[in-house]
C-alpha cells in the first residue's frame, strides 16, 4: 500500500483511480473473450463429434445389414435352404432334390457347390430363378438343364453360395 | 455546462443572479451586508446560497472601489507576443504610483487592437477572496468594477453601430459610469453617488447632483480622450428615483435609454424574471463565466492553485465516475466469464461422454472395412455371373409360332484371354419345330444377342427336330 500510495502521488490521484480500474477491466476483458473462444471451439468440437457419431450410427446400421447379407458360418446351410423355400414358395413350385456338397476354395474366397431338381412349367422355373438372382446374389447358378418328361418341366441347376 | 453564478458585490448589497444555459433557469436575489460585521454577512451570503441551492463551482464576482482602474489603451504593437514584451516593460508607467508587487493586473485585447487592461491591489483582492472564502465561495474569476456591463449589452444598437456611449450602474452609495467607444470598452469610472442619496422631496436636487458628476467625468474624457458621449444606457437601482430618467433627459439634452438586459440576451420572460436592472451587472458576470474569458483580477498564484483544485477535484469526479461504470464492467465480465467457465466445463464432460461412444464405434469401423471388401468381392463376381432369369425370359418371350423345346442345357469351360481366365458358358438347346422355317426364324432371333450359335442337326422332313449351340 505504501508502494501505491507514493505511485499515486508521483502520477496524480485521478490517473491511477482511473488507469487503475480500467487495466483490470482489461484483464478481465481479455478473460471474457479467451473463455468465449474457447467455449466457441468446444461447441464446434462437439458439433463434429455428434456428426461422426451420426455417421458411424449410420455405418453401424449398415454393418448390421451387411452382416445379416454375409450370414454367420452357422447360419449358411440355413441361408440357403431358407432363400430356396422362399424362391419355390414366390414361383408357386415344390423344390426337388437339393444337394449341397463340401466348402472348396477359389480364388481369395470359398463356395459350397449347390445342385437342385425342381419341377414345373417355363415360367415358374424363369420366376424361381429370377427371384433368387434378384434377392439373393450369393446364389449364383452356373448351370441349367431343362427337359420335358411327363408334359412337365424338370429343371437340374447347378451352382454355387459364395462364402466371404 | 451546469448553472453560472454572478455575484455584484458592493459595500451594502451583493446581488446574486444565477441562471443554467439553456434551460432558462433563474435564480435572482439581494444580500444586505452589516457593515464591519463580516460575520453576520457571511451567515447571510451561505443561507441565501443554500435556499436558493446555488452552484458554487462557477461563479464570477467584481471589484468594487477606488483601488480598482480599468482603462483601454492603444499598444504601440499589434502583435501578441510583442505587445506581451511591451507591457512588461511598461507595467510600472501604466499602473499610478503603486509598486507592481503590491498590485493585480489583467488586460484584454480586441479586435480593433485596443487593450483593455485593469489593475487592483492585491490587499483589497486578498481581502475580498478571504471574505468569500469565509462564505465557502472560490469565484472562478473576479472581473473589475462594472466592465461585465460590456457583456449585457454587447447587443444593443449602439455598440452595434460602434457609438460613443456610457453605461450608467446606478448602485445605492456608488455607482459605475462604462464608456464604450468603437464598440468596445474603453474605461470604468466608480461615482462616489448613489440613489442612497435621493429623498422624495428632493428629486430635482438629486438630479441636478447626478448631473454634475456625470457632466464633471464626460468632460474629463472629451478633454483627456476627446470622447464625445451623447447617449447614456441607465441601468442599476435607478427605478427607486421615480421619474430620473425624464428628468435627467430634459436637464442633460442626451439620449437616455433603459432597455430590458435580459430581453437583449433573449432570456424568455417564462424564465421568471421581470424587467429588474438592478441585477444587469449580476448577470453581466454570470455572462462573463459562460466565455471564461477577460479580465480576471485573481491573483496569478490563486489561478494556478484553483486550476490545480479544479483539475484535481475534475480528476476525482472522473475516478469516481469511472469507477462506476469500472464496475458495472467487471461486474458484466465477471458474470460473462462465469457463465462461460460453467458452460465451457458443460461441455468437456459432454465432449468426454461423446469421445467415450465413439470409441466403441472403433470395432463397427473395422468391421465395416472387412465387410465393404467383401461386398466388393460379391459385387464383382455377381456382375459375371449368367442371369439365367433373363436368358429364359428372352428365349421363351422370342420363341416363333410352331417351335418348341424338348431340352436345354448348359455348360462352362473356362477360357484364357491375355492374363485373365474367362469362364465361358455354352448352351444347347434341342427342341422341335413344325417346318425348317420356323427353325431360321427362331436362329435369326438368337443372332441378334448371342454368338458362336452352331446348328448341330435339324432333321425331319415337315415337323423337324434341332439341335443348336450357343454362348452367351
Amino acid at each position: 500500500m505504501y508502494l501505491y500510495d507514493k505511485f499515486r502521488d508521483l502520477i496524480g490521484h485521478g490517473v491511477v483511480n482511473i488507469a487503475v480500474p480500467w487495466f483490470l477491466i482489461v484483464i478481465l476483458l481479455y478473460l471474457a473473450v479467451f473463455t468465449c473462444s474457447h467455449n466457441r471451439s468446444l461447441r464446434l468440437r462437439i458439433r463434429r463429434l455428434k456428426q461422426e457419431i451420426s455417421e458411424l450410427e449410420k455405418i453401424s446400421s449398415q454393418v448390421e445389414v451387411s452382416r445379416k447379407v454375409l450370414s454367420s458360418p452357422d447360419e449358411r446351410l440355413s441361408a440357403i435352404l431358407n432363400t430356396l423355400n422362399t424362391a419355390g414358395k414366390w414361383a408357386g413350385i415344390g423344390l426337388g432334390e437339393v444337394g449341397i456338397g463340401d466348402e472348396l476354395e477359389r480364388d481369395g474366397y470359398y463356395v459350397l457347390p449347390i445342385s437342385l431338381v425342381i419341377k414345373g412349367n417355363y415360367n415358374q422355373i424363369g420366376r424361381f430363378i429370377n427371384w433368387i438372382e434378384r434377392c439373393d446374389n450369393r446364389i449364383q447358378f452356373t448351370q441349367i438343364r431343362l427337359e420335358t418328361k411327363a408334359g412337365r418341366i424338370v429343371c437340374e441347376l447347378k451352382g454355387e453360395f459364395i462364402i466371404l | 455546462m451546469g448553472s453560472i453564478v454572478g455575484l455584484d458585490i458592493s459595500d451594502e448589497f451583493i446581488k446574486v443572479f444565477e441562471f443554467l444555459p439553456g434551460e432558462n433557469r433563474i435564480s435572482c436575489a439581494t444580500i444586505r451586508l452589516s457593515v464591519g460585521d463580516t460575520a453576520s454577512s457571511c451567515k447571510r451570503v451561505i443561507e441565501i446560497f443554500e435556499k436558493l441551492k446555488l452552484c458554487r463551482d462557477n461563479i464570477v464576482v467584481n471589484l468594487r472601489g477606488s483601488y480598482i482602474l480599468a482603462r483601454s489603451y492603444q499598444p504601440p504593437l499589434s502583435n501578441k507576443a510583442d505587445f506581451e514584451d511591451w507591457f512588461v516593460n511598461n507595467i510600472e508607467s501604466l499602473i499610478p504610483s503603486t509598486p507592481i508587487d503590491d498590485v493585480v493586473y489583467s488586460y484584454q485585447r480586441f479586435k480593433s487592437g485596443r487593450v483593455l487592461i485593469a489593475f487592483a491591489r492585491l490587499q483589497q483582492v486578498r481581502r475580498q477572496l478571504d471574505f468569500l472564502k469565509s462564505c465557502n465561495i472560490a469565484p472562478q474569476m473576479i472581473d473589475a468594477s462594472a466592465l461585465a456591463l460590456y457583456n449585457v449589452f454587447k447587443e444593443h444598437p449602439w455598440t452595434k453601430q460602434r457609438s460613443d456611449f456610457g453605461i450608467l450602474n446606478l448602485g445605492y452609495k456608488r455607482s459605475e459610469l462604462l464608456l464604450i467607444t468603437g464598440g468596445e470598452p474603453y474605461g470604468v469610472n466608480e461615482i462616489d453617488f448613489g440613489v442612497g442619496y435621493y429623498k422624495k422631496a428632493e428629486l430635482k436636487n438629486f438630479v441636478l447632483s447626478l448631473q454634475s458628476v456625470l457632466l464633471r467625468v464626460l468632460s474629463y474624457y472629451k478633454r483627456s480622450a476627446g470622447l464625445e458621449i451623447k447617449k447614456i444606457i441607465m441601468t442599476g437601482d435607478y427605478k427607486r428615483v421615480p421619474g430620473l430618467k425624464k428628468n435627467l433627459k430634459e436637464i442633460m439634452d442626451m439620449d437616455i435609454q433603459t432597455p430590458n438586459p435580459f430581453r437583449l440576451k433573449k432570456i424568455s420572460s417564462s424564465a421568471g424574471l421581470k424587467h429588474n436592472p438592478s441585477y444587469t451587472l449580476a448577470y453581466g458576470l454570470a455572462l462573463k463565466g459562460l466565455d471564461s474569458e477577460g479580465i480576471n483580477l485573481i491573483p496569478y498564484e490563486e489561478q494556478q492553485a484553483q486550476k490545480r483544485l479544479k483539475y484535481r477535484t475534475r480528476m476525482k469526479q472522473l475516478a469516481k465516475k469511472s469507477l462506476i461504470y469500472a464496475g458495472i464492467s467487471a461486474f458484466v465480465l465477471l458474470a460473462i466469464i462465469l457463465f462461460f467457465i460453467k458452460n465451457n466445463q458443460k461441455f468437456s464432460k459432454l465432449i468426454e461422454k461423446l469421445e467415450l461412444r465413439r470409441s466403441t464405434f472403433n470395432t463397427v469401423i473395422n468391421e465395416n472395412r472387412v465387410i465393404s471388401e467383401k461386398l466388393s468381392k460379391l459385387q464383382e463376381l455377381s456382375r459375371k455371373r449368367v442371369f439365367w432369369s433373363e436368358f429364359l425370359y428372352h428365349l421363351g418371350s422370342n420363341l416363333p409360332a410352331g417351335l418348341y423345346f424338348t431340352e436345354l442345357k448348359s455348360d462352362f469351360r473356362l477360357v484364357s484371354q491375355g492374363k485373365e481366365v474367362v469362364r465361358k458358358t455354352t448352351v444347347q438347346v434341342k427342341g422341335k419345330a413344325k417346318d425348317y422355317k420356323a427353325v431360321l426364324n427362331f436362329i435369326k432371333v438368337l443372332e441378334k444377342e448371342y454368338h458362336n450359335i452352331v446348328i448341330e442337326s435339324i432333321k425331319g422332313e415337315g415337323e423337324c427336330t434341332f439341335t443348336i449351340n450357343l454362348e452367351i
